[in-house]
This record gives C-alpha cells, structure tokens and sequence, in this order.
C-alpha cells in the first residue's frame, strides 16, 4: 500500500530511469521530457484516460521459447517452464510445482513453443527430464519475447 | 452396623461423585488383561491409546481383576441427567460394574445374579444385555426410578452360539455377533433371545470386541491379530438387504488374547466437534474406494510421524471425493508427489516422491481409466523403500494405458503390505489427477497450473460504466493441451469473486473459431464445486461428493463452440448484502468454482490456440439491463473483452452504440472514444475496487501504465500498488 503522491512520484522517476533505457528510448524520452506528463495528477477518474487505440487491457505477454538439446546424447526428454522457485542451499532448485507454465515431451533434441506468461514476470526456470535417469538440465532465463536455450 | 453405614455412604458417594461421560465419544473402548487396561481406539485408522491403566478396586477387593462384557450406555434422563456410563462384567471378582468417565469401576447391587462369568455383554435402552453360552442370555434394567432396577431377568437359556463379544445395531434395535468357530453371523431378537443366520462372514477366530457405528457398519476386532473388520449392516433394517454379510479388513489394532470392546453406537466414527480430525483421506472419486464407507484409505495423522512432501497433511472428516486440485482443502498438503517427465506411454517416467522420513511407499495408477486400482499391472509401487527426501523413482507407463485424465494413489508410512483401501497407523495417502500422455503432446497452462488470472468486467454496455471493475468478477485459468502442434483440449478452471452489478448476469466461454459439435461430449468434464468460509469445499447433501458433475454447458442453439457457465451468476452464490463481496462490511467468502474439459474429437487447427479464449458475461433471460434496451435482451447482449467479437447469439443493433465505439469492419470492440474497455484481464489473483471506487483510486499505478501504452507500471495490479480502504479485502 502507498499513497497516490508516492505513487505519482514513483512513476515519474520510473518514467526519467527508463528514459536512460535502450527500450522505446525515443517515445518513453519523448514523454519523460514532457512536461505534461505530470496531467497524471489532473486526472481524478478512469473515465478521463485515453488509452492507445489497440491496448487490448489483457495482461499477458507471448513468449517464443526455443530449446536445442542436441549436445547431451539425444534421447527422448520432458520439457518444464516454471514461475515460482528459490535457489537452494545446496546449490539446487526448489520449485514449486504448482507454478508449472508448460509441460512437453521432446521427441526431438529441437523443440519451440510459444506460450504466454503473466506480463509482471521477469525470469522463469526452464527444467528438462530424461527418461533414462540421467540428472536434468536447469536453467533460469530473462524473459524476452524470444528466448533461446541450448545445452 | 455403623461399618455398614460407612460403607454404604462410601458406596453412594463414589456412585454420586462418580462422573458420566460428557459426550457419545467416538473412540472405540478395549478392555484388555488382568487387571485391566483400557485403551481407547480408533477405528478408522487402528490407532491405541492407553485412557486408564488402573480401573480401581471394588468395594473390599485388594486388586482390580479383568473388566469384561462392557457396554456403554448413551442415556440421558427426561430431567436431564447425564446418565453415560459403561456398564459390564468383573470377570475376577463375578460382580457387574459401572464404570465412569475415568474408568473406575463400581460395584452394581444386583439381585438374581446368575451363576459363573460372563464375557459378553452390551447396553441399549438404558438395559444391560449379557450371555453364556450353553447358559443363557439375560437383561438388567439400569433404570433407578424402575421396580425392577438392577434386577436380573433371564431372556432364554437357550444360548448356543460361540460368541465372544455381540454388539447393538444403533437403529434396529437388534444384537449382532460373529461366532467364533463358524464365522457365521447371528442377529438376537433381545426380547425373545431367538437368533437369525445370517451367512458365513468369511472370518474366523476370537472377536473379542465388537463395536457399532452410527451408520450401522459392525467392526470386530480379532484377538489373534489384531485386525479390525467392518460389516456392512448399514441397510440391514430395509427390506432389499439380504446377505452376504462379509468381513472386510478395514484397519489394524493391538492384538490381545483377552480382548472385550464398547462403543457408543450413536457416535459418527469421526467426529469433528470432538476437535479436527488427525485422519488423512484420499481425494480421487469414490469408483477408487476412496470414502470412509468404502473402507477408503486414511491415515492416522501422527506427530512427527511419516508423510509426503514438506506439509505434514491435514484432518478430514472423510474423503473430499473427486477434487481435482487439494486447493480447495485446508493446506495444500498434496504435495510429494512430482511428476516431472508426464507420464508417456511405452517409456520409464521419472516421479520424484519427497519424504519425511524413511518408510514404504505402495502407489496404483489406473492405466485403463475404467475408475478403479485393482486391475493387473496397476500397482506400480510395493513395499518400496523411501529415504529421507527427495527418491527418483521409475515409472513404467504401459504402452497400453489409456491416453488422457485418469487417477492415481500413493500411500506412504511405516506398514507394509497396505493396500489401496483400509486404515494405517500412520502415514499419508495422496491421489493426484494424472495425464497419460504421449512423446509430441504439451501442455501450457495460463498463468500457471496453480494459481488464476482475474477477468473483471462493467454490464453496463454500451452505456459507460464507472470503472469500479466489480460488476462480474472471475478467477480464470485455461489449460491447452497440444498434440502434433494441433489443438486437441482445453480446459478452463474459475471462481466466482465478485458480484457488483445492479443488473443479472450470465458467464460464459467461448472458444473461437472451433465448432460445437468438435467436443468428445462423451469424455467432457464439467463440474461444480461449492466452497465454505474457509474456501474448503463443501460436500453436496445427498451424493457426499464435493466436485458435483454438471450437465453439458455446450450451448446447442449456436454452431461456434459456447459454454455456458451459469446463465444468472447470482445462482452461484448467496449473501445478505445488496452485493456479493464488493462492500468492505460485506466479506462474504469466495462459494463457487467450476472446472470444465473440453476434450475434441478431432484435432483442431492450430490457429485456435489461445491464451484465454473468449470469456464474456451476457444479460440474464427475462430481465431489464438498461435504457438501451426496453424489452430484456438476454443472450443478445454480450461484454467481452476489448477487441474480441461478440458471439453469433448476439444482436449487433448494440454495437457502437451510446459510448460503444465498436467497429466490425477494423475488428474494434468493446470500447469507448478514449479506448477505454468494459472488460479487463488481470494476471493475478486481484484484489478488485470497492463498489464505486473509480479503478484509478485503487490503483494510481493504471495511469501511468495506460498512458504509457504498457511501457511503465506493467505490474499496477499487484498488492503492493494498492491503496488500502479502496480494494475489497
């Protein structure tokens, strides 16, 4: 919880750090030297927003996930994306497993899936499984549109 | 003759002092030895304590001797009395006995005692029933105000069966016992003493204790090995029962080569107002044998006793029949179970079972998905041994196994040799909702396979609304299951969250671009569950099942693919207040969620897939929903999500009208001049505005994420962007 004048001044310095971004330098510059941006305060209801015309006001991002597996033996594998983990003492990953975003065989070394993730996240742990006991592979990635993944 | 005098002040001061039970306990009570212990057992799970190692001496007698022939009577005078004692026979000193709540025993002044002991006995009516064989079978009226109090009358002398204990049946009125010898089962009319053969129970050996529930199952437990059977007297009394009457083993106890048992037959075998249960039940539906009147598997909750996972498991009353998710169920404690490459056919699949200490795992999946553990091959697990932690166990799926949903139980604890039904001393047993899959198939769940988005959506359409968002709130989540990159199911888990409308109505899915008539109705699955206070599911009345199977909500009238949820969500839930969970005085509890499976009989196409798919609300048949509209529009009038269609049951006359600036031809919908839409998607478990808190209130953070084009505050939504007071709690 915060107040509204914390939360505008929050915004506006979210607003000058993201101008130093590479992201959408141009247009988040454009609106961070704009002084009108401070019209946050002016506007006392929703009513009074103009949102960009295809804002779709759903919350989720795509994501394009490739993973090349081709180096450790072959043989048939299962893929997992979770959400929700901690690293362990003992230089291990506890996940939850209720946070499970995707689940899939791979009956290739090569597989791509595109699927969607919540858009506050900001990492995921991608684990595969083997069949034939050996130990899994585990890696945390950024998200990005399009993540690559090989072992 | 003063001695005598202070002998009987003695006498009616123990009897005065002496304190009945409180309750009709629901633990069983086994007199055991010389002199007697007794223990207090739990029939569900065969699990012994000792309540009383020393029962006291009679009146002039220097040890206790052997308590026998008990009986407990559940009586409560007309003045209210609490008159609970138990009743029996001291087999050392041949005298009848009271005994109270703490087990002391007292002398009972009858009078034409017959000769010898007796060793079966029980109480029903406020009379004391005991036996002999080849002697005869008596009663005794416990009734101090009768004529006849403690007075003795013989019922028949004729008395032949083999018996070591018999047992009241609380509704019929009638004594039940297992001959020894025989096995078979004997009914006793108590006034006559005539005795009915009922049939071989299968079991032999020396019942020395025989108890009743309140349901009319008939447990015995064997001396020789302490096994505690159950029969299923439950419709004795109806007149379509008939025999056979078998003996199941139900749980394991102590063994003991003097047993005699009593119970008060009114008590339910678990009882929750006697405090939580410490019994562990299974979840998987009751084909699985997974009740308590199934003889379902359960697990004497132990401290720092074996279990599953990193929870201990809670208490049940019974089996939470057929919940998918143990979300619904206390702690989510179904957790040791992970299931990490699926489980694809032909192949060795890797199951991770975590374990709190070292014990023996037993594990059935059902391959055949025909609802039951017992066929071959589907125990997988047997007497395996776990170690402390995390094991990596090999699971061989058949190639042979059915593709799709199916169940799977895990049973864990210090016993071996249990099977998938019947009670342990300790332990755990899990069922999971399994997927039986093959290489090529994926499943991707949104957000996660735990957890919810929430949609929010204003029903004033196409009038502006006030963007308190709470007018219909659900929880959401959609699973799509891929095979061969092809759409082959879908399905959709939500909770009811919030309702703020002051119009009614409806929710519905649909799934874009697939047609009606693409779904395996015959391998669907939709249903409701109901939930308490506490967000644990309630149980329907009459079926005991907590997730109840629904009819087909694919609605016939259209050719897209259309389910409805519920046509008036108001049906769902119920309240006091004016609204449902958007007033801060008016904290009602989440009540309803629904699970629906869409299985499709053929593989749809690809382009299908999607995040969402198309949740929307609808107005209710038969009632105004606003200016717009003088004549209720019903079905005709739908919200969506921005830039989704409306449906082909909607009128189109409602489009870009008022503040609707919709736009087939551009694929504009739902939305105002300012872009603004009448229906949100929030990627977590949201806490809404209050009823006429404006969105931006709530949340300052939405501005800037609007204005920003989704650059800034992509994380508005979340607790700590709140403003406390403006969000329902």
């Amino acid at each position: 919880m915060k107040s509204i004048i914390n939360n505008i001044t929050l915004t506006l310095m979210a607003l000058s750090l993201i101008a130093c971004d590479s992201v959408d330098k141009q247009t988040i510059s454009a609106a961070a030297d704009d002084e009108e941006i401070i019209t946050d305060s002016k506007i006392t209801s929703t009513s009074q927003l103009v949102a960009p015309k295809d804002m779709k006001f759903i919350s989720h991002k795509s994501i394009k996930l490739a993973v090349d597996i081709t180096n450790q033996g072959g043989g048939p594998a299962y893929l997992s994306v979770y959400s929700n983990y901690q690293h362990a003492d003992n230089n291990s990953w506890e996940i939850n497993h209720d946070s499970r975003i995707l689940a899939s065989s791979m009956a290739s070394s090569q597989v791509n899936h595109d699927f969607a993730t919540p858009q506050h996240l900001k990492k995921l742990l991608v684990q595969i499984w083997f069949y034939d006991g050996r130990s899994p592979l585990t890696k945390e990635v950024e998200i990005s549109h399009e993540i690559n993944l090989s072992w | 003759m003063m001695r005598i005098h202070l002998l009987l002040l003695l006498s009616v001061s123990q009897l005065m002092f002496a304190a009945p039970f409180d309750t009709c306990p629901t633990k069983a009570f086994l007199f055991q030895g010389n002199p007697t212990i007794v223990y207090g057992i739990n029939l569900v799970t065969g699990t012994d304590i000792v309540l009383q190692d020393n029962v006291g001496n009679l009146s002039g007698e220097t040890t206790a001797g052997n308590v026998n022939g008990v009986g407990f009577d559940d009586y409560i005078a007309e003045d209210g009395t609490n008159l609970r004692y138990l009743f029996g026979f001291n087999t050392t000193k041949l005298k009848f006995v009271r005994l109270d709540s703490n087990f002391q025993q007292t002398e009972l002044s009858v009078t034409n005692q017959p000769s010898g002991t007796f060793y079966v006995g029980d109480v029903y009516q406020h009379h004391y029933y005991f036996y002999r064989r080849n002697k005869g079978f008596y009663k005794m009226n416990l009734d101090q105000s009768a004529d006849n109090y403690l007075a003795i009358e013989t019922i028949s002398t004729i008395a032949e069966q083999r018996l070591t204990d018999f047992a009241f049946h609380p509704r019929n009125g009638k004594l039940y016992g297992v001959d020894n010898s025989s096995g078979i089962l004997y009914e006793f009319d108590k006034e006559t003493g005539a005795t009915q053969d009922l049939g071989s129970t299968g079991e032999t050996g020396t019942f020395g204790a025989g108890y009743f529930d309140v349901n009319g199952f008939f447990y015995l437990s064997r001396n020789q090995d302490g096994k505690i059977f159950r029969i299923n007297l439950s419709a004795i009394d109806l007149a379509d029962d008939a025999p056979p009457y078998l003996a199941v083993e139900f749980a394991t106890g102590p063994l003991s080569g003097q047993n005699d048992g009593a119970r008060c037959a009114n008590a339910p075998l678990i009882d929750e107002s006697e405090g939580p249960s410490t019994i562990d039940f299974g979840d998987a539906p009751d084909s699985y044998s997974t009740s308590l009147a199934k003889n379902g598997p359960r697990h004497e909750i132990i401290t720092d006793g074996p279990y599953l996972g990193s929870l201990a498991p809670d208490g049940e009353a019974d089996a939470m029949l057929g919940l998918v998710s143990d979300d619904y169920v206390n702690i989510d404690d179904e957790n040791g179970i992970r299931f990490v490459t699926g489980l694809a056919r032909g192949l060795n699949n890797v199951v991770i079972v975590n374990a709190s200490m070292s014990g023996y795992l037993q594990a059935w999946f059902d391959w055949n998905h025909d609802g039951d553990f017992a066929d071959v091959g589907e125990q997988v697990f047997s007497n395996t041994l776990l170690n402390e932690g995390n094991n990596n166990l090999m699971v061989h799926v058949p190639i042979t196994a059915d593709f799709g949903s199916s169940w799977a139980r895990f049973r864990f604890g210090s016993q071996t040799d249990i099977g998938f039904t019947g009670g342990a001393t300790d332990g755990e047993v899990e069922d999971h909702f399994i997927e039986i899959t093959d290489l090529g198939v994926s499943y991707q769940y949104y957000p996660t396979n735990g957890s919810y988005v929430t949609l929010a959506y204003e029903d004033a359409w196409p009038i502006a609304g006030d963007y308190d968002m709470n007018d219909v709130v659900f929880h959401y989540r959609t699973l799509t299951v891929i095979k061969d990159d092809k759409l082959q199911r879908v399905d959709i888990y939500g909770q009811l969250v919030a309702i703020g409308a002051e119009y009614q109505n409806g929710f519905a899915i649909r799934l874009p671009g697939i047609q009606a008539n693409a779904v395996d109705t015959s391998k669907m699955r939709y249903r409701h569950t109901k939930m308490d206070t506490t967000g644990n599911a309630i149980a329907d009345p009459v079926t005991y099942v907590w997730a109840v199977e629904q009819d087909n909500p694919i609605e016939s009238s259209s050719d897209e693919l259309i389910a409805i949820i519920a046509p008036d969500v108001w049906d769902l839930v119920t309240t006091n207040c004016k609204f449902y969970r958007t007033d801060s005085d008016c904290t009602d509890h989440i009540q309803f969620s629904f699970e629906l499976s869409l299985p499709f009989t053929e593989l749809q196409d690809p382009a299908n897939i999607s995040t969402l798919y198309d949740p929307f609300i609808f107005a209710t048949a038969g009632l105004y929903h606003g200016e717009l509209s003088p004549t209720p529009p019903g079905r005709e009038l739908e919200i969506h999500l921005a830039d989704v269609s409306p449906t082909e049951r909607a009128n189109s006359d409602f489009l870009n009208k008022q503040a609707d600036t919709s736009d087939s031809l551009t694929g504009r919908y739902y939305k105002n001049e300012n872009n603004l839409p009448w229906a949100m998607e929030v990627a977590t478990e949201w806490k809404h505005p209050l009823s006429g808190v404006d969105l931006l209130k709530a949340y300052p953070d939405f501005e800037g994420y609007v204005t920003s084009n989704q650059a800034l505050n992509n994380d508005w939504y979340q607790p700590e962007n709140n403003v406390d007071g403006q969000i329902f709690p």
